[in-house]
């Protein structure tokens, strides 16, 4: 378990690293599963993670030493809104390790980009800005700035849950279909 | 350490769920604004209709607490489909677009449309958008959510309001767009001549967080106008804007303007931010109604302006100084003709976006 223990901060309890930083690793124990197995099944799970609004692809595979990298975001919203109007996305770096019947998931370096209102009525990206998450803001603007690290805090939890719902999927061997023999 | 035990062999059923997408972004979106503000025009000038020296568009109604529009936008995606309806009421709405004529009479109806198309992606690369749009040509548009300043510019407010039409968006990557299109004439409901304008844009970033636009249309009555927009987040607090373009018409209406305004701006904190902005401002020569040759004039333009946001409201004092080539602006209200080569103004303002 790399969770820093003793440096919980305050906010919805992120765990934080040893420079302060929101980062959530653990390691998870699925017994039965080769490491090949868990590779594939990490891999299958980190295609579906994206950034919003990006074409970049982020997928860094490394099947030598059993690792994959990528890059995701959540979205978050201003509050006090009739509906739900967009404040920006909450972007954050994700890596899992495997070993037989282990993986290790980090996910780290939150950065919160902020969406402004373009010319044509919707809501893009400011290109090139991005605040990190445990960056404290001017009291005009904390309640906000709270409740989007409480969005990520609950969503970084929903990720970890599907992470491990897919990392426990197991291909069934395909047993051989048998065929009938006439001539027995 | 967690210890995940597997269920029964639960045999792989590939169900493709993006874990990034949330469920409310195929729901209707609502934003907008409203916006409010007070200006000071310290020659004290005003015209019959209140309005002072500045001759930029909106926030233009001299010692006042006026208001500029309520905006709501609706937008939309599901699949590859999406839409964008948006309609606004007040003084800044009904200066930035046109008046329509029902029935083909004489009476001018209020339509209110700001933006009002949909677009349909073909492919992650592809996408094609038809309706009423707000121009994809110069820096400032019409919101005062998408403006640092309050105030306008010179380019922004000779230059076209909105562009309706056809056009298709090439999405190559992050860091390389285009797209071509059809249009209407500048800023009309309805193009009484038909389709008549052709425009283009570029868009490339060539550093992460440079963002390079280069515009043109091209039609007549219109006129040609080439712009380049661009803006550069040099550091997290340091940002730059710049536009420049250059316009002009031939025929009966010739003439056209030259500008470039920089957009040099400072976020001392999150809730406080500073920017300037320097415009140059060239009308070129025109011939008038009567034939006669107007020669060309210029003004410099500086406007110092602070953001201070809390939350959704942002308050936006601001001081403006106007110099021109000739005489250009009114030294008071009793004047009739212009009689000043300079103006300034101050304004407070505020804007709530939701």
């Amino acid at each position: 378990m790399v969770l820093i223990s003793g440096f919980i901060s305050e906010d919805y309890n992120f765990p934080i690293n040893e420079q302060g930083k929101y980062h959530f690793s653990e390691v998870v124990e699925i017994p039965g599963l080769d490491k090949e197995q868990l590779y594939e099944n990490g891999t299958s799970f980190m295609k579906k993670i994206k950034v919003l609004n990006s074409k970049k692809k982020y997928l860094y595979t490394d099947i030598e030493n059993l690792t994959l990298k990528s890059k995701g975001s959540f979205m978050v919203y201003k509050i006090g809104s009739i509906k739900k109007s967009i404040a920006g996305a909450v972007e954050y770096n994700i890596q899992l390790e495997f070993k037989d019947g282990k993986c290790r998931y980090t996910i780290s370096s939150f950065t919160f980009n902020e969406y402004k209102r373009n010319r044509y009525g919707k809501y893009e990206p400011v290109k090139g800005k991005h605040s990190p998450l445990e960056m404290e803001v001017s009291s005009l603007n904390k309640k906000e700035w709270e409740k989007h690290r409480q969005v990520v805090y609950e969503k970084t939890q929903d990720l970890i849950q599907n992470l491990q719902s897919d990392l426990i999927q197991y291909e069934e061997p395909k047993t051989k279909k048998s065929k009938k023999n006439d001539n027995w | 350490m967690k210890k995940l035990f597997l269920p029964i062999i639960v045999s792989l059923i590939s169900v493709v769920h993006l874990y990034a997408q949330d469920e409310e972004e195929n729901g209707l979106q609502i934003s907008g604004s409203v916006d409010t503000y007070w200006k000071y025009d310290f020659s004290g000038y005003k015209d019959g209709s209140g309005i002072s020296n500045i001759p930029t568009s909106f926030a233009d109604e001299q010692n006042s607490i006026s208001i500029g529009m309520i905006d709501v936008a609706l937008s939309q995606t599901v699949g590859k489909a999406s839409l964008v309806g948006e309609f606004a009421f007040g003084p800044r709405s009904v200066k930035s677009i046109p008046l329509f004529q029902p029935d083909g009479d004489n009476d001018d109806a209020y339509v209110g449309i700001q933006n009002l198309y949909a677009s349909y992606a073909f492919s992650d690369v592809f996408s094609l958008t038809a309706g009423y749009m707000g121009t994809f040509v110069g820096y400032e548009v019409i919101s005062p959510v998408g403006n640092f300043n309050y105030s306008t510019s010179y380019l922004f407010t000779n230059g076209p309001f909105q562009n309706s039409g056809i056009k298709a968006d090439f999405a190559i990557s992050d860091r390389f767009a285009f797209m071509v299109g059809l249009f209407n004439d500048w800023n009309v409901y309805q193009d009484f001549n038909g389709i008549s304008d052709f425009g283009a844009q570029l868009y490339f970033v060539p550093i992460e967080g440079w963002n390079v636009y280069l515009n043109f249309v091209t039609g007549s009555p219109s006129g040609t106008i080439i712009d380049i927009t661009t803006g550069w987040q040099i550091s997290d607090d340091f940002y730059l804007g710049l536009n420049a373009a250059d316009y002009w018409v031939t025929g009966e209406n010739a003439g056209g303007y030259t500008g470039v305004a920089l957009y040099p701006q400072y976020a001392f904190s999150d809730a406080f931010e500073v920017g300037v902005r320097y415009e140059y401002f060239k009308f070129k020569e025109f011939t008038d109604t009567d034939l006669s040759k107007i020669s060309s004039q210029n003004v410099n333009t500086l406007t110092l302006t602070a953001n201070l946001k809390a939350g959704p409201l942002t308050v936006i004092p601001e001081f403006r100084i106007d110099g021109a080539s000739d005489d250009f602006f009114y030294k008071k209200s009793s004047e009739i003709t212009p009689n000043s080569k300079s103006a300034s103004q101050f304004l407070i303002a505020a804007v709530y976006a939701f």
